[in-house]
This record gives C-alpha cells, structure tokens and sequence, in this order.
C-alpha cells in the first residue's frame, strides 16, 4: 500500500540527489517550502536596507544619503520587494510546509511545478535588483507604476515589468498546485469543513491569485507595448487614457492586498486555539467571513482613486462596498477574542505575536475604514497617514503574523525548541520599534507631509526623527530573530515532542519533529 | 533660544504620549491631527474625521477591553481551566448586525459631506491650474492673468550648505492670489504626468491628470498664507513643488487683479506668461549687456535649469543630459537658442520663451556657454533673443 | 494504483479549469479597456479624454428659452508643445438647443511643421453627454506649418436634458502632438 502510494507520487524522491543538486532538484513539499522562507528571509533584508536607507535619507530635512531619482527608486524597489518578494513567498513557503501536513496529503498534487515556481524567483529578482544598475536607474515610478510617469523611465522600467510577468507566473503556478492539492489530496474523512483555517484562508487566497494576477500581468503588458511597440492604452493623444491605468491596476491591486493578509488570518486562526487551550470560536463564520472579504475585495478598487475625479455615483458606491469590508473583518476579530474568552492562556513567543497581530492589524484595520470615507480621504490620500496604515495591515499584519508562524512550527520542522526568552525578546524588540516607526506616521500624515518625498518641511522634523530612529531599532531586532532561527536548525537547543504545544490540535502534531522527509506516504483516518 | 526649542521639542513628546491616551482633546493643539481649518470644506471634513476618530476609539476600546481583560483573567498561570464552547449564534448575528449599524451612522454624514464638497454651482472665480514637472501654472479665466509658480528654496539650503529657512520647501516665487470670502472654482489639469493639488488647511485634494479637466472648490474664510505641496508622485522633484496661496481680503484682491491688467495685455499672445518675466523686460531686451553683467544674471536664472541638468551641468542621464561638453551647449549658438526658446517636444525640455524674459534667455544661455565646465566665449544680447520672438 | 490514477486525472481536470481561468483573467484584464468606453459612454463621463465622435445632426428639441448655462472654453498645450492654443471667447452663456460657433486660435511657434489632437475633457464630468458637438477641429488631427496660426472652430449645442443644477460648465482642450517620435532623452 504504502508502496504504491510513494510509486504514485515521487519515486525519484528516494534516492535524492546531495548538496546543491538536491536543492535545485527537489520535488519535496517540505525542501520547495524551506526554500521559499529562507528566500522570503533574505528578500525581508534586501528590502529593510532600502528601507533604512529611506528613513536614513528622511532623519533629517535637507538631501544626505540618496538623491531624489535613488529615493524614488528606492521606494518603489522597496514596495515590490517586500509584497512580491518576502510576504508572497513568505506564505507560499508556509503552505508548502504545512498545506500536505494538515490535510494528510503525501506531498504537493504537482510537485515538479512547484519546483519551477520557486527557481522563476531567483531570477526574477535577480532582474528586479538588476534594473539599479542600469542607465537611468531603478523604476522611480513607485510600485503603482502609473502611467503617464511609468512611460518615462528608462530600461529600468522594461526590466521591472519582466520580472513583475515572472513574479506573477511563479505565484499564479503556485496558486494552482495550492487549490489541486487542497481539492484531490485530501486525506480520507477531512471534509472542506473540517480544514484547518490555514489551509481555507490559503484556498481562497489562491483562488484570489489566480484572478488578480493575470490582470496585473495585462496591465504591466499594455504599459510596456505603450513604452515600445506603439500602443496608446494609457495615451490620451491615442485614444486612451491614463486613469484607465489605475481602474486595471487596482482592479489587481486589492484583491492583492487580502492575498497579502488573509493566509495570516489563518496562521492567526491557528496560533490563538493553541494557547488558549479551546477550539476556534465560530470555524463556519471564519470560513464565510473570509470568502466574503474575498468577494468584496473585487469591488473596492476604486477607493484608492478617490482623487482621481469620479463621478459621485462611483464614489458613493465605492465608499460604501468599502466600507462593508468591515463587517466580515469585523466577525474575524470578534471571533477570535472570543476563542480565548475563558480559555486556558499562556503567553509563548507565537501567541504574543498572534496577539500582536490582533491588536495592530485592527488599529490597520480602522485606519482603513478612516480612509473610506470618501471626503476624509482627500485629507489622508497620498500622505503619510496611509503609509502609516498600511504598514500597520503588512508588517504588522502579514509579516508579524509569520515571525509568530515560525516560532509556532519551527520545534516541528527542526525537532528542536527555540529560545522563549530570546523569542520573547525579539517579539518585544519587534513591537516596540514598529510602535516607534509607524505611529507617529499617521501625525505626520495628518499634518500634511505626502509620501514618497525625500526631504520635507521643518514642521515634519520630531516625527521623521522618530520614525527614523524606530526603524533602525526595528531592523537590527531581525538579526536576533537570525540568530533564534540558526540556534534551532543547529539542533543545540531542547529536543521538541510531536505535539510540541500542549494544546496544539491537528495532523501535522501528530507526527514527529521534525517530521521524516515523506510524511503520510499512508493517508491518515480524520473522524 | 536653544534650550527653548529643545523644551519645546520635549514637550512634543510628551503631547504625542498625551495623544495616545487622551486623543480627541489635545490633537488640534499640537499638530497631531488635521490642521484648523481654514474654508467650510476643510471644517467639515475635520468634524467628519473627528466623529469617525471618535467612533473607531471606542470600537477598538471595548473590543481590545474584553481582549486584555480575558488575557487578565483566563491565564493558565492564574489556574483558570478552558472552557471547550466554540459557537453561539445569537452573539454572531449580534456582532455582525452592530457593526453594520455603526457603518450606516458612519455613511450618513460622510455622504452629506460629499455631496456638499461636489456642489461647484454659483462660484465667484475660477481659476485654472495646470501641473508641470515640476512646477505649477495659474490662470485666472475671468481675467487674463496667467503665471508660473516655482519653488524658492534656494539649492545650497537643500544641500545643508546653507541654514534652512522658516518655510523650507514650502515657499514659491510667484504665488497664486486668491479672494477671502468668495466661492473659488479651480480647473486642474496637467502637462505632463499626473499631479496633485492639495492645500490641508483648504480641505481639498484633486488629481491633474493630462488630457482630463477636473474641478473642485474651496472657500478661503481669512486673509493669509496657506501652503501645501504635491501628493502625487510625478518623478525626480515631487518633493520640491510645493503650492502657496496668499488670500488677501476681496477689496484686496480686486485691487490686485486690476493692477496685473495692463501688463498681461502687452504679453504676447499666449495663455503661459510668467508674470515676474514681464517687468523689466522691455528695457532689458533693447539695451547692450556686459559678459559679466550677463553671466551674473544667468547664474541666477539657470537655478531653473537645475532641477534637471545638475547644479554643476551634470544632467541626469539619460532622462536629463548633461550640459557639461554637451554639444548643445558647446557647438553652434543657434542651435543652443533654439532648444532654450523652443523646447523640445514631448520631453521635460520646455519652450522657455514662454516663461522667461529676453534677458533670461539670454543670460541662461550665456551661462551654460562659459559656466558649468565650458568655455566657448561667445555671449547674447537680449535683442538676439528678442528678435527672434 | 487505480486511486493514484483517479488522482491524476481529476488533477488534469483541475490544471486545464484554472490554466483556463488564468487565460481568461488576463483576457478580461484587456477586456476593461472596451469596458471602460462603454461604461464612460453610457454614464455620459465626459471627462475621459477620448476622441469625441460626431454624436448628431441638429438639435432634438426646441430651444429653451427659460434656462441659462454659462459656458468658459480653456485649452492646455500638452508635454511642452509648442503651440499656443487661445479660445476667442472665454466665456458665453447659451440656451439649450441653441447652436453656437467658438473659435480657438491655435499657433504653431515651432520652426517645424506639426501634428496636433486635441482632446476634449469637460467639467463637471456629468455634463460631458450634454455637450453635443456638432463640429469640431479635435475630431480629425490638426496639421500646422512652422509659424503657422489658424482660427478652429468648434459648433456645439447643449441638449435640454442637462441637469439644472449644473449652472457653469466648462469645455477644455489639450493638445498633444500625435505624429509618434522617439522617447529618448531632453535636449
């Protein structure tokens, strides 16, 4: 039985190659997966030094570091690294990690395209990272990339659209294998409403990638046969038009931001039952609230256009889809306050940061109900109150919530527990210098300094001070979450049980940690 | 001095603790909130943001109370055992149905304000404002006047060579003048690329988008200077294009229109004339200028030229080329008069016959000729320039 | 065995399903520029700056004597175009129904022959279906020779199904040079 199981699926697998060759080889759910984390890792730092280098610039009034074409480059490489870079892969590697582990599966239902939807990566930002080094730099257009600004770059902007085509076809592959595996490997007796909300919210995520990331690969193609090859889609003189630009981009764009945040509302999903010792408060209500926010996020785009000049009937609508997000986001907080209501709670580093996560994403999350209103918002567009808001929804949101993923499964993936107290540490480190970092952000956007400025009035000064300080503090606290990471691969720390947690709950507790290289190679029974 | 700013920076701190735990009181005093408003839009979108502050406080109050007084009391430390429930109905429907309520409180005024901030209808004035990379353009319909509007922040202050000044790139050389008191329509377009409009202490924010005319309103309630800047991204200098407007009392402003007349009639027939180009101008074209004289000038006047080309001629390649050795700039005169006065069509490069004097042109030209790294020692006079208007 | 390759091929259903999907995503991603018109024509957004066509011959109604609509006519030179575009009347007030003629004068102060269009854009964008142009020199490119000044006109009619809250509205031209040249750098 078991034999033909592993027949079936990855006969190569066991007689796998070594050294590199394995790894650019490897069909392996749990290789493909550590892969992608330590690439989202690593694209998290390439990203932070951009960042430090923008708030290094904005210590200060008055041009130091970078000149302003760098800064504008600097923003824009920062936002796509980080979004296509370290959050997407970030959760992408989870899921290959844990998808096959929770619903029992052998390995990923198309293992071999996994492998190719990681290597597109490398080389993709490869390409990205590539464009600064050419004449006339980076893409400086921010990663909204408008047109007609878009038009004007240089080669720079050529190279960013071809990575953002390969960026865009490694997820959609890997949205693919995620929504096959969900549907045909499931173990026997796991029915769709017995999942884990890791692997729903993950479901609906790759169904969400596999709308909006064909329509931002349109997009990005019309600007770049409008750059070219003579088009006129965004070219007035033509017969086009450049808000059309940002009705297609957008039309991606949001649907993009809940890809971004809803597989951490799984991993959130996961981390409170645990130490709260009680199952997730209100599972079928968590299921349709997400797919409901997954619906809306399809008829939102326009509020990010609020400027552009809508006709009131638009705005009026896309002010109330908007704010109707609320309700289901609403119904996830609510839930999940109430799975730990008389629970058994303790405080290890993944619950303090699932914790975190809670309290921070909803200060995003009412910040962005502020940003709804259609006639505030023309007070908040384009200023720092809404880079405040959305780092408080991605860092604190989507990155903080996968610290605390890795905390929560690495004694599983690596046999061996972390260090509590240097967790704990840098949980600590973390939430205080992102406090420092983005607050004062909203003030700053409240009194008026727009984004993406390299230099600012004076009255800006204390703030970006601040600010500046916080993520410099914020950075160096990632080299501890390193270090904690290398302690526990190295296998000095204290050997981790099976179940690791003592109110954990699910399959992948059920085997040992770390896990051998194949794992339910005999599909478990789920009652 | 010094220690009354650094008490004063101290008691930012503190203000902005102060923020975080008492917020709506103190938020107008100190800069952490919208600024006073200072036109009915602006008033009513802070009582709006004020109001849905309010709201989202006490939301994030009681659902973050429960929160941490759960964490309080149903510690496993404190031997609280868990209770095993995971559905209750009637609490779900309650929690979605509440939240619902709030957001239809919150649409009401949100949509009264909207419809209020699009009633253009029945203005006393309108102005046309166009976006430039990187500047702006005023016109007055009504009136025949037009200029342009460029930051005055001086280079060497950007650059830390020299003190920064009370309002650091928030100052212009031409503002644009505006009547207290009179319901102003603006039209926003642009040149180039996308920018936009946005004085906070007005309460509006418009979009200038090429080939698109849009409109919006403000009602400026006291004479002053208010300023903003740019929020959108429009390339290399976004963060050097602020806007200024003086507001002076209506008597004023009527004034002022009247004394721009004469002038703007003897302008050549354009809708883009910088006005400060205008004054000397005449006289300046007719009379002989000295290399020095000349060269003085067009220093001055090829701060406008930085942006681009590079304080030292550097340009910026291959957007902006370089003026250094350029041959442009070291080869014929001609043709270096020709792409100053004429542009160069759908660049950056603007025909600046329509915004600088005879003079200027001359001078700037002159400038890059013996400046910047090149020596070729020819000079214009301003009648050169005139001549070939 | 036979489960595995059950498994296998209700994973090519899967596979061919949502490769179908992508395919059509990207599709509809072009799909929104026809859209797009189409949404703008039926609400009458006129406000995006696509070519006007010629809508109809004559006025459908009668003029209407009772109502007044203030009309400003502006023009923008597009991209640092070298053309002065100057309407000769700045403002008018019309009756709807009533045909009127504004002329623009247009120069060409390049010393090279010229290619422009011009794209109209009309504020409030809900009145842009209520401005019937009946002719107008942004229906076809204009070409104009080095130096050369021509007078354009324009016949329009407002139609009687203009909102009556709109009072003022204001009909603006941007020229952009058409004829396609290289994008490389300033001079």
């Amino acid at each position: 039985m078991s034999a033909a199981h592993t027949d079936a699926h990855d006969h190569h697998h066991d007689h796998r190659p070594s050294g590199i060759m394995r790894w650019l080889t490897t069909t392996n759910h749990k290789d493909i997966g550590t892969m992608y984390l330590i690439f989202s890792l690593t694209m998290f730092f390439v990203g932070g030094i951009m960042a430090l280098a923008i708030r290094a610039e904005l210590f200060q009034p008055g041009l130091q570091v970078v000149n302003p074409e760098l800064f504008n480059s600097l923003t824009t490489m920062h936002a796509l690294i980080m979004i296509f870079g370290a959050i997407m892969p970030g959760f992408v590697g989870f899921a290959n990690w844990l998808i096959p582990m929770m619903i029992g599966a052998p390995d990923m239902a198309l293992p071999r395209m996994n492998n190719w939807s990681f290597w597109i990566l490398p080389f993709a930002f490869a390409m990205l990272l590539g464009s600064l080094f050419t004449v006339g730099g980076g893409p400086a257009s921010g990663w909204t990339l408008y047109a007609p600004l878009s038009v004007q770059g240089g080669a720079g902007v050529d190279m960013t659209i071809l990575s953002i085509h390969m960026m865009g076809i490694s997820s959609v592959l890997g949205a693919i294998n995620i929504v096959v595996t969900i549907m045909n490997m499931r173990a026997p007796g796991m029915d769709l409403m017995k999942m884990p909300l890791f692997v729903w919210t993950w479901l609906i995520t790759a169904f969400l990638l596999i709308a909006a990331m064909p329509v931002l690969a349109g997009a990005v193609t019309m600007l770049l046969t409008d750059r070219h090859f003579g088009t006129a889609f965004f070219d007035p003189a033509g017969g086009g038009d450049p808000v059309l630009f940002q009705h297609i981009f957008w039309f991606f764009g949001h649907p993009e931001v809940y890809i971004l945040i809803l597989p951490a509302f799984g991993i959130v999903s996961q981390i409170v039952p645990t130490f709260s010792r009680k199952p997730l408060f209100g599972y079928d209500s968590m299921v349709f609230a997400t797919a409901g926010i997954a619906f809306l996020s399809f008829i939102v785009w326009a509020h990010h256009m609020f400027t552009v000049g809508m006709p009131l009937a638009g705005e009026l609508f896309f002010m109330y889809a908007t704010m109707l997000i609320a309700v289901p986001t609403g119904v996830k907080v609510f839930n999940w306050v109430a799975t730990m209501w008389r629970g058994s709670i303790t405080f290890e580093t993944p619950m303090l940061f699932a914790l975190a996560v809670v309290f921070l994403f909803t200060i995003g999350g009412l910040s962005g109900l502020m940003l709804a209103i259609v006639p505030a918002d023309f007070q908040y567009h384009d200023t720092y109150f809404v880079v405040a808001h959305f780092h408080y929804v991605l860092f604190a949101g989507s990155i903080m919530s996968m610290m605390g993923a890795a905390y929560y499964w690495l004694p599983k993936w690596t046999g061996r527990m972390y260090s509590e107290r240097l967790g704990k540490t840098h949980f600590w480190l973390t939430t205080i210098f992102f406090n420092v970092t983005f607050f004062p952000q909203h003030f700053l956007g409240l009194a008026g300094m727009p984004r993406r400025i390299p230099d600012y009035a004076l009255e800006f000064t204390e703030f970006n001070v601040i600010s500046s300080i916080g993520a410099f503090g914020l950075g160096l606290a990632q080299l501890l979450f390193v270090y904690i990471i290398i302690q526990a691969v190295r296998g000095k720390n204290k050997k981790a049980t099976a179940q690791v947690w003592e109110g954990a709950d699910g399959l992948e507790w059920t085997v040992e940690s770390p896990p051998p290289y194949h794992t339910f190679a005999t599909p478990p029974t789920v009652k | 001095m010094s220690r009354m700013r650094y008490r004063m920076r101290n008691m930012r701190w503190l203000a902005a603790l102060a923020a975080v735990l008492f917020p709506v009181t103190v938020f107008a005093e100190w800069g952490l909130n919208l600024p006073p408003p200072s036109s009915s839009v602006a008033a009513r979108i802070l009582d709006l943001h004020n109001a849905i502050m309010l709201v989202c406080l006490v939301i994030f109050i009681v659902v973050f109370g429960v929160m941490f007084y759960s964490l309080y009391a149903h510690r496993k430390s404190r031997g609280h055992e868990a209770h095993q429930f995971s559905h209750n109905s009637k609490l779900e429907v309650v929690w979605t149905v509440i939240p619902f309520l709030i957001l239809v409180g919150m649409a009401i005024p949100s949509t009264a304000t909207l419809l209020y901030m699009e009633d253009t209808t029945e203005s006393e004035l309108t102005v046309k404002i166009t976006g430039y990379q990187w500047k702006w353009h005023y016109e007055y319909l009504e009136h025949d006047i037009g200029f342009f509007s460029n930051l005055s922040t001086p280079r060497a202050q950007i650059e830390n060579r020299e003190p920064k000044g009370e309002h650091y790139l928030l100052e212009v050389d031409n503002a644009v003048i505006l009547p207290a008191n009179r319901k102003i329509r603006f039209l926003l377009t642009s040149n180039d690329v996308i920018h936009a409009w946005w004085i906070p202490k007005f309460g509006v924010k418009k979009d200038a988008i090429p080939g698109y005319i849009n409109e919006f309103w403000t009602n400026v309630d006291s004479p002053g200077t208010y300023r903003g800047q740019c929020a959108e991204l429009c390339g290399k200098d976004h963060g050097f294009m602020p806007i200024v407007a003086e507001v002076l009392s209506p008597e004023e402003f009527d004034a002022w229109v009247e004394s721009q007349q004469p002038k703007q009639v003897a302008a050549v027939m354009t809708d883009a004339v910088a006005s400060t180009a205008e004054e000397p101008a005449a006289a300046d074209s007719n009379r002989e200028w000295s290399m020095d004289e000349l060269m003085e000038h067009g220093k001055t006047v090829y701060f406008q030229c930085v942006a681009c080309h590079g304080v030292e001629g550097q340009g910026v390649p291959p957007t902006f080329p370089p003026l250094t050795g350029s041959e442009i700039t070291t080869g014929p005169l001609d043709a270096h008069i020709d792409i100053v006065m004429n542009g160069k069509p759908n660049t950056t490069m603007a025909p600046f016959k329509l915004q600088l004097s005879d003079a200027d042109i001359a001078a700037v030209i002159t400038y890059e000729r013996n400046a910047l790294g090149n020596s070729v020692g020819d000079l214009v006079q301003p009648s050169e320039i005139a001549a070939r208007r | 065995m036979t489960q595995a390759a059950a498994n296998r091929k209700s994973n090519t259903r899967w596979i061919v399903t949502l490769s179908a999907a992508v395919v059509l995503m990207f599709g509809f991603g072009y799909a929104l520029v026809p859209l797009y018109d189409l949404f703008c024509e039926v609400t009458g957004i006129g406000g995006k700056p696509t070519i006007a066509k010629l809508q109809s011959e004559s006025p459908d109604v009668a003029i209407d004597t009772t109502k007044q609509v203030a009309i400003e006519f502006t023009a923008t030179a597009n991209n640092n175009m070298p053309w002065t575009i100057m309407p000769l009347v700045k403002k008018t007030s019309v009756h709807p129904g009533e045909i009127h003629v504004v002329n623009y004068l247009v120069t060409n102060t390049a010393k090279t022959e010229m290619v422009g269009q011009a794209i109209p854009s009309i504020a409030p964008m809900q009145a842009g279906r209520h401005l019937v142009k009946l002719e107008c020199f942004c229906f076809d490119n204009q070409v104009l020779a080095a130096g050369e000044a021509r007078q354009m006109p324009v016949r329009f009619y407002v139609d009687s199904k203009l909102p009556d809250e709109i009072k003022t509205l204001t009909l603006s031209y941007s020229f952009f040079e058409t004829k396609p040249s290289g994008k490389e750098g300033a001079g």
